[in-house]
């Protein structure tokens, strides 16, 4: 009996094992003739071939599972290049897909219509880098960093800076409505109506009831080294005691113009930038020859929303104590960009160098620090009080 | 003789029977293989490697590893497709929410979402150290601990993972709530809490019963159940039933039951649409338990996925009014796909629609009689939305 169910057992066993073996092994031989595809590396260099096959992957599971259809595949390719620049973490090297960068290049040929702001994208966040003076934006009181979560009813986070600029930018008289998040305040939303933008814009004038000269500069465009020259002619036929150069919110330009306006206020052949690239090679601008105020008493005012451009004059009027700079620390863009046409007129945006102060020190990420630090309230705003000015004029003031 | 021939079938048999093991595996292999989805890759991909020939060669800063790039590009290209819940989730994170899954952590209870591209508080679960702290359904999450989610966003995923953490430890929240200026902070200790099901009374003063139902667990609809017989048989005349700050949870169990005791039939309850426009419908279930009983169900902003599917059936069915504030508009499915190198793909495969098919997600449901809850009425303790519910049914019955 025992010796049966014994005899049944072991059969069972038996029977189990050489269903699953053939299993295994039909299993095992059709593995070798028709082996899984390994995921594609889709042309990656060498150095990638381990890691990119997971590309794949997401990609067909998206092609596969995905809710919408069809799924743009053009649009995944422009999204991943733009990812995989994104993932360089520097938010001054962008890729702008073809038909972006066809609207946008057009927008540059001169004055355009938007709400005058300077925006740029940092960790996926478009953020107001400074309002232009004067614009719609200034008067609907955006301030530097600001962050824009939605352009009408369009999220912008992660989206193209390009891409975003064009939703904000349109025909004069029509409105946006922006949704803000600003530090330490709930996210509201602001209807702007946008107006022609002009830039370069200079604005000189003596300070009343003083011997003090004033002039602000709003941007570094083509025009404004000639503008700036015939402005401090202007001013100095008046004999000042001293001059305030106002680069508050002034976002920046051109390297040349900040080269020519630097070299008003400085002597010739005085270092105002060094930039050096990634091979380290080093280039060194230097001031030209004919400044008109290379000596006179100067205060410079500055604050977070001096960019690029105005930094390299704060830095460089810093490190000569050619002048004392009032106000807040700026920015911190600090970098030179080239600008690359890809096969298919896509855009590629490379930040290819850095700028240093003449002593060498970094500005991006780091910005220039005040010799005197003054600060404006949401306070001062609101009454029209302007404490920084106040203090330049007050340090200049003959004793 | 015979037993010769017992032989042979017997081996025969076997032989066949082995056989077809053999070809059931080969089969399956093939199978596997055929099914694999297939690559073709784009022609225009090439622009990919174009342009980071270019950034190589020129990018001032340090070019990362190919597989902070590779993640990168699968960030970007999944950003192309405009939905804020197809999402990759990286290796270490990944790890978490499985670990996470099995238990052992303790959690404070939010149900988070990326809304306007900030971190969003859909709700806070009942009883939950959220809850108990006063967090509330819309609340922006600007720190958790030290990371300021102002300067570095966070996904939903790795938020929720950053919540987590071992029962007892402590997490100090930040966040902003719309027409308070000044950020509220809340300290609150990691727990395990139990899971609320459903909390019915009958209403003092009247003849209605309340129910507070949660969808958290499988076991809600027997719960839900039993509380609907014990109010039948205090014989009330109306239901309240209390979806506000319900972030959903199970689907598609808890709610089709419940559905179903206030539906006559088995109708549909949910559309599930998915990629290829085909429609999955899902049925209320059979216990009719309560299908002539005057409904109110009163919904907010922190009427979330589950609870909207509920809601939605019974006021397409015109079988509850709701009333409160417009509901959140979570209504898509997401599936998790391991990828090869331990990051995992969030990826929505299908929406959901109320059977008269208004797409919940984005919009979410618009209530039938709107009555808003004001901060000035949640510090007298009054509450204008079950007052309301409360009218509506005197008069109607």
């Amino acid at each position: 009996m025992i010796r049966g169910i014994l005899r049944v057992f072991i059969m069972t066993v038996l029977s189990i094992v050489l269903v699953s073996g053939a299993f295994t092994g039909g299993y095992a031989v059709s593995r070798l003739a028709f082996p899984p595809a390994p995921p594609p590396d889709g042309g990656a260099p060498a150095d990638w071939k381990p890691f990119f096959p997971v590309f794949w992957e997401a990609w067909n599971y998206v092609k596969q599972d995905f809710y919408k259809t069809p799924v743009d595949q053009n649009e995944m390719v422009y999204g991943a290049i733009g990812g995989m620049i994104d993932s360089l973490g520097d938010p001054h090297t962008m890729f702008t897909e073809a038909k972006v960068a066809a609207i946008t290049s057009t927008e540059l040929q001169g004055s355009f219509e938007g709400i005058g702001a300077t925006v740029e994208m940092r960790e996926g966040r478009l953020t107001i880098v400074s309002p232009i003076k004067g614009s719609p934006a200034e008067q609907a009181g955006l301030l530097p960093n600001d962050v824009v979560l939605k352009v009408d009813d369009t999220i912008i986070q992660n989206m193209d800076v390009n891409q975003a600029v064009t939703l904000i930018r349109g025909p004069k008289g029509s409105t946006v409505t922006l949704t803000i998040q600003r530090v330490k305040v709930a996210p509201f939303t602001v209807s702007i109506v946008r107006d022609t933008i002009r830039t370069p814009f200079v604005e000189s004038h003596m300070i009343p009831n003083s011997t003090i000269a004033y002039l602000r500069l709003n941007d570094f465009g083509a025009t404004a080294p000639q503008e700036v020259h015939t402005a401090l002619q202007e001013l100095l036929a008046q004999k000042p005691t001293g001059l305030i150069f106002d680069l508050r919110r002034d976002p920046g330009g051109y390297l040349n113009a900040a080269v020519d306006i630097g070299s008003e206020f400085l002597k010739s052949d005085q270092t105002i930038l060094i930039e050096k690239d990634k091979q380290g090679h080093v280039q060194e601008f230097k001031a030209k020859p004919g400044g008109l105020a290379t000596d006179i008493p100067m205060v410079l005012l500055v604050d977070g929303g001096s960019a690029s451009a105005s930094e390299i004059i704060s830095g460089a009027l810093k490190d000569y104590g050619r002048a004392t700079l009032i106000g807040t620390k700026t920015y911190g863009k600090g970098s030179v960009q080239n600008v690359n046409t890809l096969s298919d007129n896509s855009e590629l945006r490379v930040t290819i160098a850095h700028f240093f102060s003449p002593k060498g020190n970094e500005i991006n990420d780091v910005g220039v620090s005040p010799d005197k630090e003054v600060k404006i309230t949401d306070d001062d705003i609101a009454n029209k009080r302007d404490p920084q000015l106040d203090a330049a004029v007050q340090f200049l003031q003959p004793k | 003789m015979r037993a010769v021939l017992r032989l042979v079938a017997i081996t025969l048999l076997a032989v066949l029977v082995l056989f077809f093991a053999f070809s059931a595996g080969f089969g399956l292999n093939y199978y596997q293989v055929q099914s694999q989805p297939t690559t073709d890759i784009p022609r225009t991909f090439n622009l990919f490697w174009e342009a980071f020939k270019v950034a190589n060669d020129q990018f001032y800063g340090t070019i990362p590893n190919p597989q902070v790039l590779t993640h990168g590009a699968i960030r970007g290209m999944l950003g192309s497709l405009g939905d804020p819940h197809t999402v990759l989730v990286e290796p270490e994170p990944a790890k978490n929410e499985q670990t996470n899954l099995q238990g052992n952590t303790g959690d404070v209870g939010l149900t988070l979402d990326m809304r306007n591209g900030v971190l969003t508080i859909i709700a806070p679960i009942p009883n939950s150290p959220a809850d108990k702290a006063g967090l509330r359904a819309g609340d922006i999450l600007i720190k958790i601990g030290d990371k300021d989610l102002t300067l570095e966003p966070l996904s939903v995923q790795d938020a929720t993972n950053l919540l987590r953490g071992p029962v007892g430890s402590k997490i100090t929240l930040d966040v902003h709530r719309i027409g308070v200026t000044q950020p509220i902070t809340a300290d609150l200790t990691r727990e395990t809490y139990a899971l609320p099901t459903v909390d019915a009374k009958v209403l003092p003063g009247t003849t209605f019963g309340y129910m507070k139902v949660s969808l958290e667990t499988a076991e809600t609809g027997n719960e839900f159940a039993k509380a609907l017989d014990t109010l039948k048989a205090q014989k009330v005349t109306g239901l309240v039933v209390d979806l506000r700050n319900n972030p959903g949870g199970l689907f598609p169990d808890p709610v089709l039951d419940i559905a179903g005791q206030f539906l006559k039939n088995n109708d549909v309850v949910v559309i599930e649409k998915n990629r290829d426009g085909t429609e999955k419908t899902y049925n209320a279930g059979s216990r009719h338990g309560a299908t002539d009983l005057p409904v109110v169900v009163l919904v907010n902003s922190g009427t979330a996925s589950a609870a909207e599917i509920l809601a939605g059936a019974l006021k397409d069915y015109k079988r509850a009014v709701l009333i409160g504030e417009p509901t959140y508009g979570k209504g898509s499915v997401q599936e998790i796909r391991q990828l090869s190198d331990g990051s995992a793909l969030h990826i929505t495969v299908a929406t959901w629609l109320t059977p008269n098919h208004t797409q919940i997600e984005g919009t979410g449901l618009q209530p039938d009689i709107a009555v808003p809850l004001t901060d000035d009425d949640i510090s007298k303790s009054l509450d204008p939305q079950l007052s309301r519910a409360i009218d509506y049914l005197k008069k109607g019955a």
